[in-house]
């Protein structure tokens, strides 16, 4: 009987109190949150690890497109200064050079990339002859055609075009290095990205 | 019965120290059904971890085909004797353009066939033959319209060094020591050392220096480009023997088509399931650079304006028709990635 009496909720024994069950719960969806917060940053970092590689491919293709003109092409000149370009802003620049026809040069172009429409599209956007926006789109379809189609505006996007921005900046006997090498810097950043991601690549010549 | 009954009592009071029965069973019943849904939901996790698996053993793939390709293609042209500086080297790259549209790719089984993909041609220098100056026997020049012509050594090396150089089957490139003219032939036979010279028998070319197919697995020379070519080669021309690599897309298992590399008669597996491989090529016009150009025609197979080439090549995952993915590309069941380089091949001077 004094124990009984001890125990007064004696009748709820046979379950859980009210109280309990949310702590329970509580704990329960603390835990499951955690976990499913985990496997979300889980995916998040592959996207971005996916994109990321993107970026370094499409960095060290600038690379290379710039490392294909002459040394005194007005694309790859640094004419006044010690630089051209900038990462920070889209810049196009006037550029006469080493005698040749002044010549407009963008210092940033952009890359569309989707897999819509049963094609592998990609778009980079350029200039053309009379320094106007020129998109150039290359279609790569299963059954091995290919076509290179250039346009003003850009072709309709599908649901999972995106979109990267480069930006490059050329300097000119940079500090450190001997005197006539050019360093070539080319930044790629996503637009329009779940995840914010950038890559940035150097190259001598 | 009191007593029982206080003994009852007593055991449950003393059982709710910790729990009862019921509790017990009611605690291991939400803990199941929890605890299930819990592995259900990691369950459903597994194939998607699977699929990232894939994707980066894809990404990986795609990756190292490309690096493998940029090394390969930024060396073209390398590879010749010290000493001989060619100027305007004829010829770093061949590109073999696929005509599109053949009928190559099923896009119900998802198969493809060799004439889906492009093939691409890396052109250096055997670096172990020493180059050698064409000399007829009693002339200076020699004429690749005959089937054996006459080859004299450079140098400190011997007659019988550079004859050794020499076996069936290798390839050769005789060009103009101003790098204008060049031809190409394959060997019939090995070097023989005869009259103080080293005799080659070889295919002979047209005589507009264009060859067979089967004597210029290269693509080297074409008719389209017939101001490149020649057939008369004097003594202070080059023979030179070529190592060359080659790029091609083995479709022989059409449902899993493979990047091959080959060099010096060895073929190595790049990538496995590469579903699409287009070269293209931007030449230089004089005064701006055209957009890449997956048709050889369109600057008419002329290798030396060649500036830099855009590789397209596509990779898939395994299919896996039991996952409801479908890829937005050509609806296979399987992950796809597409990788677009541009390579630049820089120890070319490229009539710049």
């Amino acid at each position: 009987m004094e124990l009984s009496k001890l125990r007064p909720n004696h009748g709820s024994q046979r379950g859980l109190a009210l109280i309990e069950t949310m702590i329970a719960i509580t704990i329960l969806a603390v835990g499951l949150l955690g976990a499913a917060a985990l496997l979300a940053q889980l995916g998040g970092n592959s996207t971005m690890s996916r994109y990321m590689s993107d970026e370094a491919l499409l960095a060290s293709e600038k690379l290379d497109d710039l490392n294909r003109y002459p040394y005194n092409d007005p694309a790859i000149a640094v004419p006044s200064g010690t630089t051209a370009g900038s990462l920070t802003t889209d810049t196009t620049d006037t550029v006469t050079a080493n005698g040749l026809p002044p010549e407009v040069v963008d210092y940033f172009d952009q890359v569309r990339i989707s897999s819509g429409n049963g094609n592998m599209v990609e778009t980079v956007l350029g200039k053309d002859a009379g320094g106007n926006a020129q998109y150039t789109t290359t279609a790569h379809a299963p059954d091995g055609t290919i076509s290179v189609t250039k346009s003003a505006t850009p072709p309709a996007a599908s649901s999972d075009t995106i979109t990267f921005s480069r930006r490059w900046v050329i300097e000119q006997s940079p500090a450190g290095m001997p005197a006539g090498v050019r360093r070539f810097t080319v930044l790629v950043s996503l637009q329009s990205a779940p995840v914010p991601t950038t890559f940035q690549a150097s190259m001598l010549r | 019965m009191k007593n029982r009954s206080g003994k009852e009592r007593s055991t449950s009071h003393s059982s709710a120290a910790g729990f009862s029965l019921v509790e017990l069973l009611v605690a291991m019943a939400i803990f199941l059904i929890i605890g299930g849904a819990a592995v259900t939901l990691v369950q459903r996790h597994v194939p998607i971890f699977t699929a990232q698996q894939n994707q980066t053993a894809l990404n990986l793939a795609m990756r190292n085909a490309v690096a493998q390709m940029q090394i390969d293609v930024v060396n073209a042209g390398t590879g010749y004797y010290q000493g001989v500086n060619i100027p305007s080297w004829p010829i770093g790259i061949t590109v073999v353009n696929s005509a599109p549209g053949t009928g190559c790719y099923d896009s119900v089984a998802k198969t493809y066939s060799s004439t889906c993909f492009d093939t691409l041609n890396v052109i250096s220098v055997d670096q172990n033959t020493p180059p050698s100056n064409p000399s007829d026997l009693g002339a200076n020049c020699v004429s690749t319209t005959s089937s054996s012509l006459f080859i004299t050594p450079v140098g400190t090396t011997t007659l019988a060094q550079l004859a050794a150089d020499f076996h069936t089957g290798d390839q050769l490139l005789l060009v103009k020591s101003d790098g204008s003219q060049m031809t190409t032939t394959i060997l019939t036979g090995d070097g023989l050392v005869t009259g103080g010279k080293v005799k080659l028998l070889h295919n002979p070319t047209a005589v507009d220096g264009t060859n067979t197919s089967s004597a210029d697995p290269l693509a080297l020379s074409n008719s389209a480009d017939s101001n490149k070519l020649g057939v008369q080669f004097c003594n202070t021309d080059w023979v030179l023997k070529l190592a060359p690599i080659t790029y091609q897309v083995d479709a022989s298992d059409p449902t899993n088509p493979k990047l091959t590399r080959t060099q010096g008669g060895q073929t190595n597996v790049i990538s496995e399931q590469i579903i699409g491989f287009k070269v293209g090529a931007a030449v230089w016009n004089g005064t701006t650079d055209d957009t890449y150009s997956f048709d050889a025609n369109t600057y008419l197979h002329d290798w030396s304006l060649i500036r830099s080439v855009r590789i397209s090549l596509i990779g898939r995952t395994q299919t896996d028709v039991a996952n409801n993915f479908r890829n937005s590309f050509d609806g296979g069941a399987y992950k796809i990635e597409s990788v677009s380089v541009v390579i630049n091949p820089r120890n070319l001077s490229m009539n710049d």
